[in-house]
């Protein structure tokens, strides 16, 4: 269950393309624990919001304050609030000259400063969580896109981070595939874990959502519980994006 | 309406053996096909047929004057090295012998063939053998050997493959003894060759030194694990070069050198002071500090190079900045902070030591200067221009891509210069200007000042290439780094680098191989490579008037030999990282 306290803070977010405004003015919390999936037609913005909260897209004007720090181009809050923000890719983006282990170990090791031995320990354990531990010492290559995107998040997860940011993590992966995924996050979002997740799984979003937030032309469109917004949307774009794809 | 079809497909279901084509019909699908590929076959055969047979009679001609080749290989090895110290060239091809049998035993190569394969080999030498006996215009003795040979190659592949029957498909025959089988037949004709017996024992004791290494790096593989062992080796492969050409064939005099009043104290120093500095900076808790430390440590580093002092402190504090750069990124736990600073003295220490040796005067009785030549130095030009040239590529390929403008200019100035210049010119450049870019009292000789143009003017191209395979890198590779958090230098290091390193192996290969036959271009400021051997040292002997043609013919057998072996070692490699590949 979501805490009290805001664990990201987004205060009137704009962001440009060249000429393209991507964000228009997004403003929204998030509390510790709380689990929002933001979902909305291709092209609205979604996954450009949750890139600017681990800077990975520079937003110019607003304010977005992770953790108590904000985002300036300041390298050190920058690379300290990496650390703490784990992010999941459509395309799993795995290393692929490392095994599965060296993938999950790297970061502990040289940004944590863990030692290779607690490190592997870590990566084994999230290895049986994610379901795959068999799988050690094979390289990306050799493991079918469900089982890379489960690395993936392993991997996110060794860093131990206090928010997890999903992208469209089941986009890539054949139907049959989507489940074992669905459950590792499902699984994730039970334990307590604060998650934005962008996506288009509305049984995932009906499920486990605390909020969801539909965008729309770079700003938020309507926010409210899955029940609110799968049983009872207000506004007409709302109305129609459900309409296509339920 | 339709029935519904379902095939049942079973898992006992068992492919049946492809059908195996004869010869006949082989040539028929695949030489005679239609008419017209009939007629280009066959034109294509006779053409093969005037061309091997020209070569043959060239070559097997009574006026062929073979024997100088034989009776000059301590020239074309060495060139004017005094035949009274040849030992410690044959020490030096030992060091690099052991060095490649542990490594053959340590990487592994080769693993086994199937008689088939094996017997192929075999027949299709044995067919050359009779071809050459059929076709070469050539005295009846060799037309008889080579016939003689060729029948039994052929003989004995056939019988491979009758003997291992049912079974000739399955992969049984070990690499490494039909390697073993080969080695034994060289040796068998060294001895019969007429070459001088000291020449055979020397040769003898080399192929036995491979072996014995080989067979050593079986136990060590057993005793240590693998990743130790072959980091040790590549650290002993990187020091055999100095060591070899610095040490063994240079024979070093110490005396004159002050090792107790410079060298010994500012090594030391270094490894006291300079430890300390890096075992604080790799703490973790440095902070600014640090930050601030390392750049005063950068700044030393490029200005003691304007005001006067000795070498070894410019050398050391170049290293130094290096590793403080590196400190804060690769330290942080305990361990890491030891092995830091471990590195460093062993760092110091091997630095310290070579430029003893480098300030030392030859101990060779009445040589100066260039003494090293012929196949030799080809290899010291090759191999110390592409280990040098390695790091300064890297650099210059990180600063074009990198986002500084500051770097990007520089970089990309130096690399469209150099690249728009012949390498005879940057020789040229760095045989007569070098010096001027040194303090006054450095005075480089010929062969060092050709190392560091070849290095400089093969660094531009490397630089392309790995630009080139950084760029393929997917920009999700990137954002996956910083996601995690990574400093720009350990995504370069542990993500990107890698990556494009091996996407350019190739590239990286085909400039080797230019870079080992480029450096005959020395002999334009005077140096006696290989090459010059050949085309002018040889065939001026007065014993040897006349056999320019022989000679410069086993020169391009000798660079085809090793450029030919480069090539198939890097094919190896391709499919050796292709592993894991996406």
């Amino acid at each position: 269950m979501p805490g009290d306290k805001d664990i990201i803070i987004s205060d009137g977010v704009k962001k440009w393309f060249g000429d393209f405004q991507a964000l228009k003015g997004v403003t929204t919390n998030v509390k510790e624990g709380e689990v929002v999936v933001i979902i909305g037609p291709s092209g609205s913005g979604k996954s450009t919001f949750i890139r600017c909260i681990n800077r990975l897209e520079v937003h110019q004007e607003g304010r977005i304050v992770v953790d108590g720090v904000e985002l300036t181009n300041d390298l050190r809050n920058i690379e300290k609030i990496r650390s703490e923000v784990g992010m999941v890719f459509q395309q799993f983006n795995l290393f692929p000259h490392l095994t599965v282990m060296q993938n999950i170990t790297l970061a502990p090791i040289w940004v944590r400063k863990h030692t290779r031995a607690d490190a592997e320990e870590t990566a084994m354990a999230l290895l049986e969580r994610v379901g795959i531990p068999e799988q050690a010492d094979k390289f990306p290559g050799q493991l079918s896109g469900g089982q890379q995107q489960r690395v993936a998040i392993a991997r996110s997860l060794a860093m131990e981070p206090r928010i997890m940011l999903f992208d469209e993590p089941t986009s890539a992966l054949d139907p049959e595939m989507i489940k074992e995924v669905l459950d590792v996050m499902k699984e994730l979002a039970r334990s307590g874990m604060t998650m934005l997740v962008v996506t288009h799984e509305m049984g995932f979003a009906k499920e486990v959502a605390d909020r969801v937030l539909f965008f729309d032309y770079g700003n938020i469109v309507e926010a409210g519980t899955p029940e609110h917004f799968f049983t009872n949307p207000q506004h007409d774009r709302t109305k129609l994006f459900l309409s296509q794809i339920l | 309406m339709t029935e519904p079809f379902v095939n049942e497909i079973s898992e006992s279901e068992v492919a049946p053996d492809k059908p195996s084509a004869g010869a006949i019909r082989w040539a028929r699908e695949n030489l005679f096909s239609t008419f017209f590929n009939s007629v280009l076959s066959l034109l294509m055969l006779a053409l093969i047929v005037v061309f091997v047979r020209g070569l043959l009679s060239y070559v097997f001609a009574e006026e062929r004057l073979w024997n100088v080749i034989p009776r000059n290989m301590k020239l074309y090895w060495t060139e004017a090295y005094p035949v009274a110290e040849m030992t410690r060239t044959w020490v030096s091809l030992g060091i690099v012998l052991v060095l490649a049998g542990l490594s053959l035993a340590i990487w592994k190569v080769g693993g086994k063939t199937a008689p088939r394969q094996f017997g192929r080999t075999l027949t299709s030498i044995g067919i050359t053998g009779l071809v050459v006996a059929l076709l070469a215009d050539a005295p009846s003795g060799i037309r008889v050997g080579a016939a003689a040979v060729g029948a039994v190659l052929f003989l004995a592949g056939q019988a491979v493959r009758m003997m291992a029957g049912e079974r000739f498909t399955e992969e049984t025959i070990h690499i490494r003894s039909v390697l073993l089988g080969i080695l034994l037949i060289i040796g068998v004709i060294v001895w019969i060759l007429p070459i001088e017996t000291g020449t055979k024992t020397s040769l003898t004791i080399q192929g036995v030194l491979l072996i014995v290494s080989y067979l050593l790096g079986g136990v060590v593989l057993r005793v240590v694990s693998e990743g130790l062992a072959r980091g040790v080796l590549v650290g002993l492969w990187l020091l055999s070069l100095p060591v070899v050409y610095l040490v063994v064939q240079r024979a070093p005099v110490t005396a004159g050198v002050p090792v107790m009043s410079v060298f010994l104290p500012s090594a030391v120093a270094f490894i006291v002071l300079g430890g300390g500095l890096l075992w604080w900076m790799s703490s973790g808790k440095a902070g600014e500090g640090g930050r601030l430390a390392a750049g005063v440590v950068v700044i030393a580093a490029l200005g003691c190079w304007l005001v006067s002092m000795p070498m070894l402190v410019r050398f050391l504090l170049l290293a130094l900045a290096t590793f403080a750069l590196a400190a804060p990124t690769f330290g942080g736990t305990g361990k890491a902070q030891k092995n830091i600073v471990i590195a460093w003295s062993v760092a110091v220490l091997i630095t310290a030591y070579f430029m003893v040796m480098m300030q030392a005067e030859t101990g060779l009785v009445g040589l100066q200067g260039e003494f090293i030549g012929g196949l030799n130095l080809t290899f010291l030009l090759a191999v110390s221009g592409l280990v040098i040239s390695f790091p300064i590529g890297i650099m210059l390929a990180l600063g074009r891509t990198s986002s500084m403008p500051i770097f990007r200019l520089l970089s990309t100035g130096y690399i469209e210069t150099v690249r728009g210049v012949p390498l005879i010119t940057v020789l040229f450049f760095g045989n007569l200007v070098i010096n001027r870019f040194l303090p006054r009292e450095v005075e480089l000789d010929n062969i060092v000042k050709a190392i560091v143009a070849i290095a400089l003017f093969s660094a531009a191209y490397l630089a392309e290439n790995v630009r080139g395979g950084l760029q393929s890198i997917p920009k999700g590779q990137y954002e996956a780094a910083k996601a995690m958090g990574l400093s720009t230098v350990q995504m370069t290091v542990f993500i990107t680098l890698p990556q494009a390193l091996r996407s350019v192996i190739p590239a990286i290969v085909g400039q080797v191989i230019s870079l080992f036959k480029d450096t005959s271009l020395v002999a334009i400021i005077g140096l006696a490579d290989f090459l010059r051997v050949a085309r002018d040292i040889v065939p001026n002997q007065p014993a040897s008037l006349g056999s320019l043609q022989e000679s410069l013919l086993f020169a391009m057998v000798i660079y085809w030999i090793f450029t030919f072996n480069v090539s198939r070692a890097s094919l190896r490699l391709e499919r050796k990282l292709g592993v894991g590949e996406r």
